[in-house]
């Protein structure tokens, strides 16, 4: 009978100490949820990436000239040239800086139009405007402009993101000499240190290995 | 065949209602009082807990909380004077979370890379490594490794190569960072949970909890973490104030760092550091739950390959072939 009623009255201790316990679980979770600052009012801060070099690899003279206004038109002069397309070994006044290693191509019309020297020529004659010369590259280059197309030939910057910000593809131009579009090859920055205890333990055995 | 004759007859009123006897009440009351008062014995410390004997933190047998909102923010703000006192820059540190259906990759181009080492120093001008030269690679999370063209043999590669110019003939270059791994060797060595695997995917260290003792460097199979074996000497001017609290703040001094695909860009929407200056654009970086991303196009439509599969790691960073 006495254990019933310690029973009892432990029970209702414990029932006591449970709910108590509940409360101040509840009291201390609201606490938390009322005095969370509101993140949305917050502004993200802006970043700019002056430190990274970004800059494309290669300038586009010519386009950036008429950026700047110029007018830029190849006819001026090209009305009056004669007709380069079965010589091009003499190139004369302009172009001399022009040195043509792509591939088969050994015409300047393979590219440029014959008639409208201010854009390109597609394979039935058609113009290829100058702001589209990824489609020129595209003639030939079908694989590596699908690639381009997807996003993972040649370097984008910017925004992964669409919804945060913009995304910057560079384009063929950027990248490769139309008229020599293989990569020269580039002095690389400045290697790691050898760690300096590597480099002793290694002294008896010559400097630090390299592979050949 | 008789006995299921036999379970098919009715029961009667007796059989089916037991009428509770003296003796199997008092057994049923006995048994119910002795696992009663256990369990009330166990919650003792519910009754210690009410008079203040005891925190609840002790009563959980955890003893540490969860850091609220307002203590991170000031963590942070005394993080930031920190830096200010320190190093004379005031960054903004923020607490960027991992996004909702976000889960990052990387791919190399190994067709691509000459071996150019700009990512390398790229990674430093962002994420604020030691170093009294700022071109001083020996923190940098990226190494790129040359290598002779036939076989991807890190065992022979060379990451020291001083060339006039690159690619040199017969070589290729493998350029190697964190692979931010799905089952990462890292945080399982890790005696203090101080580095875990975000929902993102990124495995992240917090150096206020890392205690240096780095067996996470030595479970790491791709050489990806770095120690701080003094407090970080870093020039003013090449401090970037963009910085996260788990990743490019500037670390204390006795702790491990590594990449963490520049989280404070990538969680901003921001390609990483590295991305941003790959002059041959080897580098393809993307969100690998976007099935129109850049990153599943690769792993589609390329040769993919991941360096020391046989690790079973599951990386996150895959290398790729092209034409």
């Amino acid at each position: 009978m006495k254990s019933t009623k310690s029973f009892r009255i432990k029970l209702a201790a414990s029932a006591l100490v449970g709910s108590a316990f509940l409360a101040s679980l509840l009291w201390a979770s609201d606490e938390k949820s009322l005095a969370v600052p509101d993140e949305s009012t917050v502004e993200a801060p802006v970043f700019d990436d002056s430190h990274l070099e970004k800059h494309p690899p290669r300038e586009i003279l010519g386009l950036d000239l008429k950026r700047m206004t110029w007018s830029y038109d190849c006819m001026e002069c090209h009305q009056h040239v004669e007709d380069p397309r079965f010589d091009r070994s003499e190139i004369q006044v302009e172009h001399e800086d022009i040195h043509l290693d792509h591939g088969n191509n050994r015409y300047c019309l393979n590219c440029h139009h014959p008639e409208n020297r201010n854009v390109f020529v597609d394979y039935d004659g058609a113009e290829i405007p100058e702001h589209d010369v990824t489609l020129l590259c595209a003639k030939c280059h079908g694989p590596k402009y699908r690639d381009w197309k997807a996003g993972v030939h040649g370097r984008q910057n910017g925004y992964w993101d669409a919804t945060k910000g913009p995304k910057e593809k560079l384009r063929c131009i950027q990248c490769h000499d139309p008229h020599k579009p293989a990569f020269p090859p580039i002095k690389p920055l400045a290697p790691p240190t050898y760690p300096k205890r590597a480099a002793n333990a290694n002294k008896d055995h010559g400097a630090p290995v390299e592979h050949h | 065949m008789s006995n299921s004759q036999k379970n098919n007859k009715p029961k009667t009123i007796e059989e089916s209602i037991k009428p509770v006897s003296r003796r199997t009440f008092l057994k049923g009351t006995a048994a119910s009082l002795v696992g009663m008062s256990g369990l009330v014995a166990a919650l003792q410390p519910l009754l210690k807990l009410e008079k203040g004997e005891i925190t609840l933190s002790d009563l959980l047998q955890k003893h540490y909380s969860e850091v609220t909102p307002q203590q991170m923010k000031k963590i942070i703000t005394g993080l930031e004077q920190k830096c200010k006192d320190d190093y004379g820059v005031m960054p903004t540190i923020q607490d960027l979370k991992p996004m909702d259906g976000v889960g990052f990759a990387y791919a190399l181009n190994l067709t691509r890379c000459v071996g150019c080492r700009k990512c390398a120093h790229a990674c430093l001008a962002e994420n604020n490594q030691g170093r009294e030269d700022p071109n001083d690679l020996s923190m940098s999370y990226i190494r790129v490794l040359e290598l002779d063209k036939g076989s991807i043999n890190v065992e022979t590669a060379n990451q020291y190569y001083d060339a006039e110019t690159v690619p040199r003939k017969d070589k290729f270059y493998m350029p190697v960072q964190c692979h931010q791994c799905r089952d990462s060797p890292c945080t399982k060595a890790c005696p203090v949970n101080a580095t875990w695997q975000e929902a993102d995917g990124i495995v992240t260290i917090d150096y206020n909890w890392c205690i240096g003792c780095r067996y996470c460097m030595a479970a790491c199979p791709y050489d990806a973490r770095r120690f701080n074996w003094e407090k970080p000497k870093i020039p003013a001017n090449v401090i970037n104030p963009n910085q996260n609290y788990l990743s490019n703040r500037i670390r204390p001094k006795g702790v491990v760092e590594k990449c963490t695909f520049c989280l404070q860009r990538t969680r901003a929407g921001k390609y990483p550091a590295c991305m941003e200056v790959c002059p041959t654009g080897a580098r393809v970086f993307g969100n690998i739950m976007d099935p129109e991303s850049e990153i599943n196009y690769i792993l589609q439509n390329k040769r993919v390959y991941i360096l020391k599969e046989e690790v079973g790691t599951n990386p996150r960073f895959y290398y790729f072939f092209d034409t």
